[in-house]
């Protein structure tokens, strides 16, 4: 079976942002840097890469203006916008909130934030209710 | 709606209960008057926990009653010292043994969120005492229920929200509650430094609620049907010459109650410190009294339907 593959285009000079979401979680990685004056990464995702999802959507997190194509068997298609309202899950991104159940090391939560905005890219942690503005989640994931 | 929708359920924000939910409860509160005094058997045999990690001594009397006059037990703390959380145990371990024991939870604590936990942990219902600067669910069920009563309706009702509204939960929950009703009027008047947060806003915005933010409260008298007056607190400003400033214009006075629509009234969710004075008290206007006296019911109400 051929495996799926990814092309991120991004604009010029933002590709390093996102290397450091890739990193481990690709058996083929290209890069091509300021491509008519866009960056251009392309991907395979590893196999046991199970979290798929969450990385397209870390990488919209960090880029919100990427243009994400899926290559299937030949097949071009483009991934999808993230829908506002969508929860996304996991350890990756931390509430900035210290006062957060969910910084609190003995505390067994499963963190998870809605998606409120792309522009700006702002996520609402489930559990304290607060706000992680765009320039916190870039810090975060890149 | 029947009572076997409430059955179990959780109620950690004003949102989780639909407009529906609400008018329920605040008919099953008018029910629930009659037994204030004498009591009830309804919750016999039943148990509530208060875990209060947080002092909070009107908000846990009020739930103690309501249990004891609906005929059941309470265990629980109000000094979190006092238990295994002094020597590390984490929250969740607490309400998993209390758990076992308990028909109901009540918490509140200072860490964001911790309703929310002890909501998944636990298998008993868990009610939210107050967490974080945003939810504080039954100080706003008495709330409503309060202006409900007052005013035969919640729809339509001018409402202006005053004093710190970036930290004071009951106010973003009060906000919160009010977008589950019709053409509701919101002013919120703050210091810019206190505006209400922008999560509370954003939720106004998306359920069309219509609302004004302003430090000035004075020119919307005349227009009001409710003042709703909450503390502004000194260690929230970083130059006490700030505080001393705002400190007077938000403090509630006769002359403004001269200036107000008639029939305004006045409501704070208490213990007030001098944002209304005492002379306030005997006017036709002061409804916090009332206000605080309505929590039984409301709550009341609550358990019976979450528990029964
Ligand atoms: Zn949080």
């Amino acid at each position: 079976m051929a495996e799926k593959s990814y092309s991120v285009e991004v604009p010029g000079g933002e590709a390093p942002r996102l290397l450091q979401l890739l990193r481990n979680k690709t058996s083929s990685l290209i890069i091509n840097i300021s491509w008519q004056g866009k960056d251009r990464i392309e991907f395979t995702p590893n196999e046991r890469n199970t979290s798929l999802d969450n990385l397209l959507v870390k990488i919209r997190l960090v880029c919100p203006s990427a243009k994400i194509e899926e290559k299937d068997d030949g097949e071009v298609k483009q991934v999808s916008e993230v829908p506002v309202g969508m929860w996304i899950e996991g350890r990756s991104i931390s509430c900035p909130n210290r006062n957060c159940v969910t910084v609190q090391p003995k505390e067994p939560t499963k963190p998870k934030f809605r998606l409120v905005s792309w522009n700006p890219v702002t996520l609402q942690c489930f559990y304290c209710g607060r706000y992680i503005k765009e320039d916190v989640i870039g810090q975060q994931l890149s | 709606m029947s009572n076997s929708t409430f059955k179990g359920r959780d109620f950690i924000s004003i949102l989780d209960f639909r407009r529906s939910d609400l008018e329920l409860m605040f008919e099953k509160a008018d029910e629930m008057k009659r037994f204030e005094t004498n009591g009830t058997e309804i919750l016999k045999n039943r148990i509530l926990a208060t875990l209060f990690f947080e002092p909070s001594t009107r908000t846990r009397l009020s739930f103690e009653t309501s249990m004891l006059r609906l005929g059941g037990g309470v265990i629980g703390f109000s000094d979190p010292s006092v238990s295994r959380m002094s020597t590390g145990e984490s929250l969740a371990d607490t309400i998993r043994m209390l758990d076992s024991y308990a028909n109901v939870i009540v918490i509140r604590h200072k860490i964001e969120g911790s309703a929310r936990l002890a909501a998944e942990v636990a298998k008993a219902p868990v009610i939210n005492a107050g967490d974080g600067s945003q939810h504080h669910p039954t100080q706003t069920l008495t709330d409503l229920y309060t202006m409900k009563k007052e005013f035969g309706g919640i729809d339509g009702l001018k409402i202006a929200i005053l004093g710190d509204l970036r930290q004071t939960r009951s106010a973003s929950s009060l906000a919160y509650g009010l977008s589950k009703f019709k053409n509701v009027k919101l002013y919120l008047i703050s210091p810019d430094a206190l505006r209400m947060r922008p999560e509370v806003t954003d939720h106004l915005n998306d359920s069309s609620v219509e609302y004004l933010e302003s430090s000035d409260v004075n020119k919307y008298l005349p227009e009001l049907d409710v003042l709703y007056v909450t503390r502004l607190q000194k260690e929230r400003f970083t130059d006490p010459a700030e505080y001393e400033k705002f400190r007077g214009s938000y403090m509630v006075t006769l002359k403004m109650l001269e200036e107000s629509k008639k029939g305004m009234i006045v409501m704070h969710h208490l213990p007030r410190i001098d944002e209304i004075p005492l002379e306030i008290d005997s006017t036709p206007n002061a409804r916090y009294f009332e206000q605080a006296a309505n929590g039984l019911a409301a709550r009341m109400a609550l358990l019976s339907l979450i528990v029964e």
